[in-house]
C-alpha cells in the first residue's frame, strides 16, 4: 500500500478525517449471517476429511488383508515342504499340511502341472515315489508324447487287465487289493502299500479325489481310516512309477500311463484359458502434491486396461486412463516457470489438470479361491498432460498482493512426462462367469519426476472398480 | 490478549473467531461501508473478508500486527465485489452537475460520520472505488489502475469526477 503522503484538497481532507471518526455498534445479527457459513465450509472440511480417513482406512485394511494372506500361504508352503523332507528321509510325516481355504482354481493359460501348488493332492505324498526322470513330465511335456509308440500300443491291454482303474473308492475298508486290481499282463500287481511289484518293475498307485467330487478338494487326505473319508477317490497309477518302470524293466514294460492329467489338460482347453482380459474402470483420484497430507477436492480416473497373462499368477497390463486431477499446494512444493512468478513467491495454489495416465504393470496373483483372487500390482506410468488450470494466492509479505489476492492460470500444455510415477495396488476380483469379473483395487501413485507445467510431484490414490473381460 | 484470541481461531474455535468478529466489526464496518452502496452490502463484504481471515489465519504470523492484515484483506474483498458487480452499472445515472461549493469549514466539521458515508454511497462505484483508494488508503494511480483493471488516465478522470460530484453532494445536503 503506497503511503498516503499526495497533497490534500479541502474536500480530500474532509473525508480523510471524517472516515476514521467512526462509531458503528456491533451488530449480532450480523455475527450470525457469518457463523452459518462458516459452519458450511466446517462441514464440507469434515466431510473432506471423513473420505479421506475412510480411504486411508480402506487401503490399509485391504493391504493388512493380503499381508495376512501372503504369510498365511507362506507358512502352508513351509509347511509341505516339510513333509516332503521328511518323506525323503523315510519318516513318516508328523503333520497334515492344512489346506487352502478355499481350492484353488487352475488360471487361465497355464499348465496346472508346472504348479507344484496345484499339483498338491489329498492322499499324495509330496515327492513320495517320484523318480526325478518323471519331473520332466511334470514340466510341461505330454505324457503321451513321453511314452514310446511301443508302449502306447500296449496301453489298452493293460487298462484292460486292470479289473476297474476308475473305481471309486467310497468305503471305510476298500476291498482286498486282489480282488480290485488283478495281475497285471506282464506280471504287475497291485499290494495293499498301494506298489505293485514284479521282478525290477514296481509301480506305484495313488489315489486322487474324483473329479466329479470338487468339495473334496484339499479338504480331506485319503487314508486316515480312522477318520470318515466318505469321499470318493479314484485310484490310478502313478506317473513316475511307470516311467521309472519303463526305464528300469527288460523288456520293455508294456505300460503306458493312464489319462491323469486330462483334468489340466481340459483346463487348457477351457475358452477360459486365453491369456488376453480387457477390462473398463473407473476410480475417484485423491491428488496431493509435496507431501501426502495436504489433499484438496478429489478428482476422477477412467479408462480402460488391456492385461495378458504370462503364467497363471503373472500377468502384464496396461492401459490408458483419463485423469481429472485436483490438489492444493503451498509456495514450496511448486516450481511454475520463473517468468510468472516475477519474484513474488505464492502463498497456496490449487491446480486441476486434466491427463492421459498410461500404465505399464506387473500383477501378481497372491491368493486364488475358487471364483475370486487377491492380486498385487507394481508399474509405472506415464503422464501426458492435456489441460492444467492453476489458481494463485499470495499473502504475508509487505509490497506483495494480498492474502486473498487471486490469479489464473489455464492452458492446454499437452507435455509428455514418460515414467514419472510409480503404481502399487492391491486388488480384489471376482468372477461373475467364465468371461465375466469385478475387480476392486485400491491404488498409490508415487512420484519418480516432476510433472506439469507446474514441476510438481504428484501423488495419488484412490481405489479403481472396474470390470473386466477374458478373452 | 488478541494473541490469545487468533490462536483460538487458528485452532477453529467458534468462541475465538466470534470474540475476534467482534473485536474488529466496527473498524471493518468503517472500511467496507465506504465502498458498499448499502449497509446490507458492507456488512457482506465484511463477512466475505472474515471468511478469508479464518480460512488463512494460521498462516498468519502473529508477530506482526493484524489490524493492517484485517485492513488489506477488507480492501481486496472490496474490490473482488466491485469487480463482481461491474457489469450491472448505469455509471451515467451518478452523472451529478458540478456547482461551486461553500466551504464553509466550520459547516463542514458539524458534518458526522454517518453523513460522510451516506454521501460517499451515492457516487457512482467506479468514482467511489477511486476516491476511497486514492484519498483514504493512498493507493497511487498506477496502484489503483492496476487493482482495478482500468487506465491510469481513467483513474485520474475518476478522482476528479467523484471529487466534483461529492462537492454537489455536500452543497446540496448543507443547504
Amino acid at each position: 500500500m503506497a503511503d498516503n503522503k499526495h497533497n490534500h484538497d479541502s474536500i480530500e481532507r474532509l473525508f480523510l478525517e471524517k472516515s476514521e471518526a467512526y462509531h458503528i455498534p456491533f451488530r449480532e445479527e450480523d455475527w450470525l449471517k457469518l457463523e452459518k457459513k462458516l459452519d458450511v465450509r466446517d462441514a464440507q472440511r469434515i466431510y473432506r476429511q471423513r473420505v479421506r480417513w475412510i480411504a486411508a482406512a480402506s487401503l490399509l485394511l485391504i493391504s493388512l488383508l493380503g499381508y495376512l494372506t501372503f504369510e498365511n500361504r507362506m507358512i502352508i508352503n513351509d509347511l509341505r515342504d516339510q513333509i516332503a523332507e521328511m518323506s525323503d528321509t523315510g519318516s513318516a510325516p508328523q503333520l497334515d499340511p492344512q489346506p487352502d481355504p478355499e481350492p484353488d482354481e487352475v488360471s487361465p493359460g497355464t499348465d496346472p502341472m508346472t504348479d507344484p501348488e496345484e499339483d498338491f493332492q489329498p492322499g499324495i505324498e509330496p515327492g513320495a515315489g517320484i523318480d526325478p526322470d518323471a519331473n520332466d513330465i511334470v514340466d510341461g511335456i505330454r505324457p503321451d508324447e513321453m511314452i514310446p509308440p511301443s508302449l502306447e500300443e500296449h496301453y489298452s491291454e493293460i487298462i484292460e487287465g486292470l479289473q476297474d482303474p476308475g473305481d471309486v473308492i467310497a468305503d471305510r475298508a476298500p476291498p482286498p487289493l486282489a480282488e480290485e486290481i488283478p495281475r497285471l499282463p506282464g506280471g504287475i500287481v497291485g499290494d495293499d502299500d498301494h506298489e505293485t511289484e514284479t521282478g525290477a518293475m514296481q509301480i506305484t498307485y495313488r489315489e486322487i479325489p474324483d473329479p466329479a467330487d470338487r468339495a473334496i478338494s484339499g479338504i480331506k487326505r485319503f487314508g486316515d481310516e480312522g477318520q470318515d473319508p466318505a469321499y470318493p477317490y479314484i485310484r490310478q497309477p502313478d506317473i513316475s512309477s511307470l516311467v521309472s518302470a519303463h526305464k528300469t524293466s527288460e523288456p520293455e514294460p508294456t505300460v503306458s500311463l493312464p489319462a491323469i492329467s486330462e483334468e489340466g489338460l481340459a483346463v487348457l482347453e477351457d475358452p477360459r484359458t486365453s491369456r488376453f482380459a480387457a477390462g473398463i474402470m473407473m476410480s475417484p483420484d485423491f491428488s496431493t502434491v509435496g507431501s501426502v497430507s495436504n489433499f484438496y477436492d478429489p478428482g476422477y480416473k477412467i479408462g480402460v486396461s488391456l492385461e495378458y497373462s504370462i503364467t497363471a499368477r503373472l500377468a502384464i497390463s496396461t492401459g490408458i486412463v483419463y485423469s481429472n486431477v485436483r490438489y492444493a499446494a503451498g509456495g514450496d512444493a511448486y516450481g511454475p516457470p520463473p517468468e510468472l512468478e516475477q519474484g513474488i513467491p505464492f502463498n497456496d495454489m490449487t491446480g486441476e489438470c486434466r491427463l492421459l495416465d498410461i500404465p505399464i504393470s506387473l500383477k501378481y496373483q497372491v491368493l486364488n479361491f475358487d471364483r475370486s483372487r487377491i492380486f498385487a500390482t507394481a508399474g509405472i506410468s506415464s503422464y501426458f498432460m492435456l489441460n492444467e488450470r492453476y489458481e494463485f494466492r499470495f499473502s504475508g509479505y509487505e509490497n506483495y498482493p494480498e492474502p486473498d489476492q487471486v490469479s489464473y492460470w489455464e492452458e492446454q500444455t499437452g507435455t509428455s512426462h514418460w515414467l514419472s510415477n510409480a503404481g502399487f495396488s492391491v486388488g480384489y476380483e471376482r468372477d461373475l462367469d467364465r468371461h465375466w469379473s469385478l475387480r476392486a483395487e485400491p491404488f498409490v501413485r508415487v512420484p519418480v519426476n516432476e510433472v506439469g507445467w507446474a514441476n510438481v510431484r504428484l501423488f495419488s490414490m484412490g481405489s479403481f472398480l472396474s470390470i473386466n473381460y477374458r478373452m | 490478549m488478541l494473541t490469545k484470541i487468533i490462536k483460538g481461531c487458528q485452532q477453529r474455535q467458534r468462541d475465538s473467531q466470534k470474540e475476534l468478529y467482534e473485536k474488529f466489526y466496527a473498524y471493518g464496518m468503517s472500511i467496507t461501508l465506504r465502498y458498499a452502496d448499502s449497509r446490507d452490502q458492507g456488512v457482506e463484504i465484511l463477512n466475505d473478508s472474515f471468511m478469508k481471515v479464518f480460512e488463512n489465519i494460521r498462516k498468519f504470523d502473529s508477530e506482526r500486527p493484524f489490524k493492517p492484515w484485517l485492513r488489506r484483506i477488507i480492501i481486496n474483498t472490496a474490490i473482488d465485489h466491485y469487480h463482481r458487480n461491474k457489469k450491472v452499472r448505469e455509471l451515467s445515472n451518478y452523472e451529478i452537475t458540478e456547482n461551486s461549493m461553500a466551504e464553509d469549514e466550520k459547516i463542514l466539521s458539524g458534518i458526522s460520520y454517518e453523513e460522510i458515508i451516506d454521501m460517499m454511497q451515492e457516487l457512482s462505484p467506479a468514482y467511489r472505488a477511486v476516491f476511497n483508494l486514492h484519498v483514504i488508503e493512498g493507493f497511487s494511480h498506477e496502484e489503483i489502475a492496476e487493482k482495478l483493471g482500468i487506465s491510469v488516465g481513467t483513474s485520474k478522470s475518476n478522482l476528479s469526477k467523484a471529487k466534483k460530484n461529492l462537492r454537489v453532494i455536500l452543497e446540496k445536503n448543507l443547504m
